[in-house]
């Protein structure tokens, strides 16, 4: 029989007691383990994927952190568009290696449909810095008025869809579902970025959309701009022109309306826009004309966008490029990705961090459970201990016993729960990715080692004390009684 | 001449009284028992034979005297030594078995010989062989709970000789068993003792124990304690 016999088969006998000991110190080891996966994963996803552009064109009035987690994360509302212009002259301008339109609104089951080109597959890099072009089975969609469509791995096996399949989308979050269909002709891979939950289409498809036609700068911006012209008008004029103002809410999807030709009587007309975002498009965005006016369709250079997703020939010329944006562009503001999601998490985290530590603190209150639960178990374990002093063993065996035992507890306990934490990553991993874009790291890594480490060392120290009073236990007295 | 497997010299032992002071618990002037010898210690409840056995065994320091086993002192030592020197030499056999209840009746065996140094077959096969000696072989696996009160009585028999010790101390080995077990029992340890060419000191208060034993000896009440 050896000590590790012993102690093992010791534990064994109280198997309730001994499960429910280890179960805590799993149950720490676990928390913290989803905890750090959850906080690292959080940090190096957005770190990786904000890496993917130098910088991103927004609406100057939109959030600039806003933009970039619509543009690259897929998550929250832009709050405006920009002028199509601004992707002509960013993808014209000599410091660009790829500008990459975003046109965001509609949905799939869930999921952001995503118009935009195909520069977005060269563009964008996996975690192993591999373009998404080539994780894509089949190909990408044509840059045209094709009805075509790339599937992101997570959101085909979401909705089911695979090569060859045709789909409609739905507008927003709402229930009405456009006419138009698309053909997958490519589905990703998985590939760890939030591409992986994003149903991709030509932006011209995207503004052959029946409701998508009309786009244009910010809705209320271009109203309070025709509402000054046409009160100037008035006031020239000398009378309210009565009927003015009218505004409707389009058919079917209260939003944003179709407007085919290019030519409008109303000189205002060109203006008529509506902010194509997802946060927009739960909105009734009246459309006002001038009592008497025949709006025809707006050019395709009066369309908007969401946002433009820029990679330039050398991240050296950032700045200079931010610079010129800011000086030349006019509604457009040049986010740069890696800033704002440094800005984000140099104020998360700290409390990432405190929130591991108090996590990892319950690792060290369920060591001190399992030396109670231990301490408390040797004054029922006097005669087993005076037993083992009499056919022999020495202080010393019965010390390293209780400390065996112990140091088993806390390895047990602890591996269970690295097993677990891994298991509990692995399963909201998908939830993670689906929601929030954030892929996290699965696979055992130096935290697993290093939480060993210190269970071993908890191990020892938590037995410290039991075994002090395994040791004090009177052999003679615990045999039988002494005469 | 070899050292005999006991020598006990002027072995006293004192427990503390109620009233603060020290009381006299045992009193042995002079005791041998030579290798492959049995003896039997009687004595009246109070005489101090759980103590006596106690002492030799090295369990509790005594006050006065010496003990040897096998020519090594015992009195003296340090508490570690003692143990040392009884997992060496001697095969404990208690009135109550303590036979640890989480261990099957191989372990329980098995344990006996852990803490000593290994000579000869493993422990394991050890623990077979007095396991087989005693007529348990199919109930090797078996937890204490599981087996009889002289089955139980038997695996420690088997535990006390397996290791083939120099001196068996069996402290009222009968008491908790029937006339017919108790007989079965003093025989399979008197003769396994004897195979074994170990030296057996039973101390008891049975009589009927008596004729078995070649020699006898009586335990004094030490003068001075309560009978």
């Amino acid at each position: 029989m050896t000590i590790l016999g012993l102690a093992w088969r010791s534990l064994k006998q109280r198997r309730l007691a001994s499960i429910l000991t280890a179960v805590s110190i799993a149950l720490g080891v676990a928390l913290t383990i989803a905890v750090v996966a959850l906080r690292d994963g959080a940090e190096s996803s957005y770190r990786d994927t904000a890496r993917g552009y130098d910088c991103i064109l927004g609406p100057t009035h939109g959030s600039t952190l806003d933009i970039v987690l619509n543009t690259m994360f897929h998550v929250g509302d832009m709050g405006g568009t920009i002028p199509w212009d601004s992707y002509e002259e960013a993808k014209a301008d000599e410091m660009v290696k790829y500008a990459v339109p975003y046109a965001v609104g509609d949905m799939l089951r869930g999921h952001h449909v995503v118009g935009t080109t195909s520069d977005m597959f060269r563009a964008l890099m996996d975690p192993d810095n591999v373009p998404l072009m080539e994780s894509i089975r089949g190909r990408v969609f044509k840059d045209g008025k094709d009805f075509e469509a790339v599937i992101g791995g997570l959101a085909a096996a979401n909705t089911g869809l695979t090569l060859g399949d045709k789909f409609r989308v739905t507008h927003g979050v709402g229930m009405v579902e456009h006419a138009e269909e698309w053909l997958v002709v490519g589905v990703m891979k998985p590939t760890g970025t939030p591409a992986d939950r994003g149903v991709f289409v030509p932006i011209e498809t995207f503004y052959e959309i029946e409701g998508h036609q009309a786009a244009g700068d910010d809705v209320a911006q271009r109203r309070e701009e025709r509402a000054a012209k046409r009160a100037e008008r008035e006031k020239e004029h000398g009378h309210a022109h009565d009927g003015d103002d009218h505004g409707h809410a389009h058919d079917g999807d209260d939003h944003g309306h179709a407007h085919d030709g290019d030519d409008c009587e109303d000189p205002d007309c060109e203006d008529h826009g509506h902010a194509h975002d997802g946060d927009a498009h739960g909105d009734e965005h009246d459309h006002a004309h001038a009592e008497g006016e025949e709006c025809v369709h707006g050019t395709k250079e009066e369309l908007g966008l969401s946002a433009v997703g820029i990679r330039l020939k050398s991240p050296i010329l950032r700045l200079r490029y931010v610079a010129d944006v800011r000086n030349d562009r006019g509604p457009v503001q040049a986010v740069i990705p890696q800033d704002q999601i440094r800005e984000l998490f140099d104020v998360i985290s700290p409390i990432g961090k405190l929130l591991t530590w108090i996590v990892a603190l319950m690792i060290v209150v369920a060591g001190v459970g399992t030396m109670v639960s231990l301490y408390n178990t040797i004054a029922g374990r006097r005669r087993e201990i005076a037993i083992l002093r009499a056919v022999g063993a020495r202080p010393r065996h019965v010390f390293s016993i209780i400390v065996t035992e112990a140091l088993l507890l806390c390895i047990l306990g602890g591996l269970a729960g690295i097993l677990i934490g891994h298991g509990t990553v692995i399963l909201i991993a998908p939830y993670l990715l689906d929601k929030a874009g954030v892929f996290l790291s699965l696979g055992f890594g130096t935290l697993d080692v290093a939480i060993a480490g210190v269970l071993v060392v908890l191990g020892l120290v938590v037995g410290l004390l039991p075994a002090w009073q395994g040791l004090r236990t009177p052999v003679a007295e615990n045999l039988h009684p002494t005469e | 001449m070899s050292d005999p497997a006991l020598r006990v010299r002027d072995l006293k032992k004192h427990y503390p009284d109620p009233g603060g002071g020290r009381m006299l618990a045992l009193d042995v002037p002079s005791l041998d028992v030579g290798r492959g010898e049995a003896l039997c210690m009687r004595g009246e409840s109070g005489s101090g034979k759980t103590t006596l056995l106690n002492v030799i065994a090295g369990i509790l320091p005594a006050d006065e005297g010496t003990v040897e086993i096998a020519g090594e002192r015992m009195t003296g030592l340090s508490e570690t030594r003692r143990d040392a020197l009884r997992a060496r030499h001697i095969g404990y056999l208690f009135q109550t078995f303590n036979l640890l209840p989480g261990l099957t009746a191989l372990e329980n065996v098995q344990l006996g010989m852990s803490f000593r140094p290994r000579h000869g077959a493993s422990p394991r096969k050890a623990a077979s062989d007095a396991l087989d000696r005693v007529g348990l072989a199919d109930r090797k696996r078996h937890r204490p709970a599981q087996l009889s009160v002289g089955q139980q009585q038997r695996v420690a028999i088997a535990r006390a000789l397996a290791g083939h010790p120099t001196l068996v101390l069996a402290d009222e080995p009968t008491s908790n068993l029937d006339r017919n077990l108790a007989d079965q029992c003093m025989e399979l340890l008197t003769s396994f003792a004897a195979e074994s060419e170990a030296a057996l000191l039973v101390v008891t208060h049975d009589e009927t124990l008596l004729e078995r034993f070649e020699r006898v000896e009586t335990l004094a009440a030490p003068v001075g304690s309560p009978a």
